[in-house]
C-alpha cells in the first residue's frame, strides 16, 4: 500500500531501478488510458513515452498532492488535451479490439459484441471532450471524482455534472441500440 | 439497458476489453526506458551540481546564514522533541480504535521533509529529507538529509536516557542527558503515544481524504500553544501553527502527519523569525529496527561540543551576525 511512496522516495534517492519498477507497474494502464482518450495507438504510445520522460526529468522536484497513479493518469490526460486529440474524433477501429464475446465465462461481467463495441465507441467519441475525459478517467483509469477534480483544478460538482451528463447522453444514444 | 448503472457496467466492460488489447510492445519498453533513464540521470547530475555546494557555501560563508544554519539545527532538535502534534480532549471512535490498534505496534518508520524558511528573507530556506525511526524500546531517531548526504542525526536513546545530535558536515556532536520533560514527551512520540496525544486535546475533524491511494480521515490541531511552554520562550518561541494527522481508516494507523509553525525571534532560531513546515508519511511499521539506529555514543572521529557552547556571551552581538553555534570551529 505504501509501495508507490517507497518507490518514489527511492527514485529521489537515485535508484534508477525504481523508475523501471514504476514504469512496469503503470505502463499498460496508462497506454490503455491514452488510447481511450486519443483513439489512436501511435499517438497514445508517444504520449506515454513523453509522460515517463517528463516524469523522470522532474521527479526530484516533484511534490505529489495526489497518488502517483492519479498524477500519471492526469499527465496523460493533459498531454492528450494539449496534443489537440480532444478536438479530433477519428473513425474507430474496433476490429483491433479483442472482444470477449457472449460466451465469456465471467458471470458478473457484461459480455459485449463487436457491434456493441462499435456503438459504444462511437457514442463516446460523440460526447463533448470534457465529459468523455471524466468518464474515461473514472471508469477506465479508476480515478475518484475528487482526484479528477483536484488534478484539473475544478470543483467535484463540476466533475460529477460532466460525468452525469455524459452517462445520460450515452444512455439515450445507446438505449434501444444495445440490448442486454 | 435503460439504467445509468447498466450503462456504467457496459462502458467498464468495453474499456476492460479495450485495455486488454493495449499491451505495451517490447520496442516501446526499450524506447521509453532508454529515454526516461537518460533524462533521469541528466536531471540527477544537474540537481546535485546545483543544490548541494550552493547550500553549504551559503551556510559556511555568510555570517547571517551561518547563524541561521546553526539555529536550524538547534530548532530541528527542539522540534523532534516537540513534534507538531497537540493534545485533544474530545472522543472520536476512529482515533480510539487507532489508539487500540497502535498499542500493538512496536516500531514505526516515517519519511518526509522539513523546511525552515526565514520570515525576513524567504530566499533563505533549508530543506531536509527526513527519516524518523520510532521504537517503543529504544527511543527515537531523526535523520535529516540534503540530497543523499546526512546533514544531522538526532537520537533520544530511551534505555540510556541520553540524547545526541550528530552533525556530519562539521564532524561535531552534542550529547546531553534527556530531561524528565523530554522523556515524558518522548514517551508520547512512540507509536502508542502519538494517538494518545491526539485524544487529549481539542481538534478539528477534516473528514475523509485520500493519501497516496489510501482512504484516511484527517484531524487538525489548530492551537499549538499547549505545547509552547515545554521549552523556555527565549529558547523556542512558538507563536502559531497547526498540525494535521491523517489516520488510515482500514490500517488504523497515522499514515501522514503535517505541521506548519511560525517560531518567533529567540535564541533557538538565531533571533530570526522562522516558518517551519514538515510532513512525514508512514513507510513501515512493526519491523525490526537495528538497535544501532538509536546509538547515543560519539561516532569515531567526531569532536564533542558542550551544551554551554550554546550560551550567548553577548546577546546583542547576535543581531550583528555573531555566531553562537560553533559551526565550522
Amino acid at each position: 500500500m505504501f509501495e508507490d511512496k517507497w518507490l518514489l522516495w527511492k527514485l529521489k534517492q537515485g535508484s534508477s531501478a525504481a523508475l523501471c519498477q514504476i514504469y512496469e507497474k503503470y505502463k499498460n494502464t496508462l497506454l490503455g488510458l491514452a488510447i481511450a482518450l486519443s483513439n489512436d495507438k501511435t499517438i497514445a504510445e508517444d504520449i506515454v513515452h513523453d509522460v515517463f520522460v517528463s516524469f523522470a526529468q522532474s521527479v526530484n522536484k516533484l511534490q505529489l498532492r495526489e497518488s502517483l497513479k492519479s498524477y500519471l493518469s492526469t499527465s496523460v490526460a493533459n498531454r492528450v488535451r494539449n496534443s489537440g486529440r480532444d478536438k479530433i474524433k477519428p473513425a474507430v477501429d474496433v476490429d483491433t479490439i479483442d472482444i470477449a464475446g457472449r460466451d465469456c465465462d465471467c458471470p458478473d461481467r457484461l459480455a459485449i459484441s463487436k457491434e456493441q463495441a462499435r456503438q459504444i465507441n462511437l457514442a463516446l467519441t460523440r460526447l463533448p471532450y470534457e465529459q468523455q475525459e471524466v468518464i474515461i478517467l473514472h471508469l477506465q483509469g479508476g480515478l475518484k471524482f475528487k482526484e479528477i477534480a483536484k488534478s484539473q483544478d475544478i470543483s467535484v460538482n463540476t466533475v460529477l455534472s460532466r460525468y452525469r451528463y455524459g452517462i445520460d447522453k450515452l444512455r439515450s444514444t445507446l438505449n434501444g441500440e444495445i440490448k442486454k | 439497458m435503460s439504467t445509468a448503472e447498466n450503462i456504467e457496467k457496459l462502458i467498464k466492460e468495453f474499456f476492460r476489453t479495450k485495455k486488454s488489447s493495449a499491451a505495451v510492445s517490447p520496442q516501446m519498453d526499450e524506447k521509453v526506458l532508454d529515454d526516461a533513464l537518460a533524462a533521469y540521470e541528466k536531471s540527477r547530475i544537474n540537481t546535485s551540481a546545483q543544490l548541494q555546494p550552493s547550500i553549504w557555501r551559503i551556510i559556511m560563508k555568510s555570517k547571517t546564514t551561518k547563524y541561521s544554519a546553526a539555529a536550524v539545527i538547534v530548532l530541528a532538535m527542539a522540534l523532534v522533541i516537540l513534534s507538531p502534534f497537540g493534545s485533544p480532549r474530545h472522543y472520536n471512535v476512529l482515533l480510539a480504535n487507532t489508539q487500540e490498534r497502535i498499542t500493538e505496534t512496536d516500531t514505526m518508520v516515517y519519511r518526509g521533509q522539513k523546511i525552515f524558511t526565514c520570515a525576513d528573507d524567504p530566499n533563505i530556506s533549508f530543506k531536509f529529507d527526513t527519516v524518523k525511526y520510532m521504537s517503543k524500546v529504544y527511543g527515537h531517531t531523526e535523520e535529516g538529509y540534503i540530497g543523499d548526504q546526512l546533514a544531522y542525526r538526532i537520537t533520544f536513546n530511551l534505555p540510556r536516557k541520553q540524547s545526541i545530535v550528530v552533525l556530519p558536515f562539521s564532524q561535531k556532536c552534542l550529547r546531553f542527558p534527556c530531561t524528565r520533560m523530554q522523556l515524558k514527551i518522548l514517551e508520547k512520540l512512540n507509536p502508542a503515544g502519538i494517538i494518545d496525544l491526539l485524544l487529549q486535546n481539542g481538534y478539528k475533524e477534516l473528514g475523509a481524504g485520500n493519501i497516496d491511494g489510501i482512504e484516511a480521515k484527517g484531524f487538525e490541531l489548530q492551537d499549538v500553544k499547549s505545547i509552547a511552554g515545554i521549552l523556555p520562550k527565549f529558547l523556542l518561541d512558538l507563536q502559531q501553527g497547526k498540525g494535521v494527522v491523517w489516520v488510515g481508516t482500514k490500517e488504523l494507523l497515522p499514515i501522514k502527519m503535517e505541521g506548519d509553525m511560525i517560531i518567533g525571534r529567540c535564541f533557538g532560531t538565531g533571533f530570526t523569525e522562522l516558518r517551519v513546515q514538515e510532513f512525514c508519511v508512514l513507510e513501515n511499521y512493526n519491523i525490526e529496527l537495528d538497535e544501532n539506529i538509536f546509538n547515543a555514543d560519539i561516532p569515531e572521529g567526531y569532536t564533542e561540543i558542550k551544551i554551554t557552547d550554546f550560551i550567548p556571551i553577548k546577546a546583542g552581538l547576535a543581531g550583528a551576525g555573531f555566531s553562537i553555534f560553533p559551526v565550522g570551529t
